[in-house]
């Protein structure tokens, strides 16, 4: 059964703190780099939807399926092993709150 | 606290910026800088390619030694995998294809003018700031979640673009503060 479970990581304290950390990394070395901002891991709208619904109780979301349409991405799951190898020269102490699928 | 650090944040006025702003403003010096909405999307979008051109002429004039660019996910090409910053970037909209192309004019323009940069792709953010009373507003709204809160406050039906739960679209939620 898949359980969506909402967690804690200590990793990415959160976005604006990753801007804030960067601001600071930037001012210390020189750097020229990209990094994916993410939580590593991914749900479907469909699962993310059952979530709440079994949060509010009674199906209290309705739905229904429209087909897919064109130019939507399927799916779109990020890596952030790099930001976390670098973690801006240890100084990014961080914990994200995300939406975590659980299998 | 550096008030000694002057920052420059565009887009100040949106989702993120909005966030941003407030979450900065005690620590350092803010310069806020907002752009009029075109109606037309094209030229909304061109105009973001030209005002971040016209930024990075301005480093030279400024002495700024350092840019944050906030990405997207969605210049990345659609994948069933994890992507990685080395993953192929192929934007599926015009909208991702103009965040794409400001990335390459920062990287080109750093080689000339030595400023240094770090380009933040975000994937999906979501929530808000709510002892700040921060957080995401579209007219109409774009984002899932909103979609999701609204449709549940008028008691109308949500549309999954999927032909069932099987093939809906997955996305990476992140979360804008704690």
């Amino acid at each position: 059964m898949t359980l969506l479970k909402e967690t804690t990581f200590i990793y990415i304290y959160d976005l604006c703190n990753a801007l804030d950390k960067g601001i600071k990394y930037l001012s210390l070395k020189k750097q020229l780099n990209i990094f994916n901002i993410g939580s590593n891991n991914s749900i479907s709208s469909y699962n993310l939807l059952k979530y709440f619904n079994d949060k509010l109780g009674k199906n209290k979301l309705k739905f229904n399926f429209t087909g897919l349409i064109h130019g939507e991405i399927r799916k779109s799951e990020c890596s952030n092993s790099k930001i976390k190898k670098n973690s801006f020269g240890g100084q990014l102490k961080v914990i994200l709150k995300i939406f975590l699928m659980m299998n | 606290m550096d008030k000694n650090i002057k920052i420059l944040i565009t887009g100040s006025s949106g989702y993120i910026g909005n966030c941003l702003k407030n979450y900065l403003k005690k620590k350092y010096t803010l310069y806020l800088l907002n752009k009029n909405r075109f109606k037309n999307k094209d030229k909304y979008i061109q105009n973001n390619i030209i005002a971040t051109k016209n930024l990075l002429k301005a480093t030279e004039l400024c002495n700024t030694k350092n840019i944050i660019f906030s990405s997207k996910a969605n210049v990345y090409l659609d994948n069933i995998k994890k992507v990685s910053e080395k993953s192929i970037v192929k934007p599926k909209n015009i909208y991702s294809k103009s965040k794409l192309i400001c990335e390459k004019n920062i990287i080109n323009e750093s080689k000339k003018l030595g400023f240094n940069y770090v380009i933040f792709r975000f994937f999906n953010v979501c929530s808000a700031i709510t002892e700040l009373k921060c957080g995401s507003l579209h007219k109409p709204e774009t984002s899932f979640i909103p979609i999701i809160i609204n449709k549940f406050l008028k008691n109308k039906v949500i549309k999954l673009y999927s032909n069932s739960k099987n093939d809906s679209p997955k996305r990476d939620y992140i979360h804008i503060y704690i």
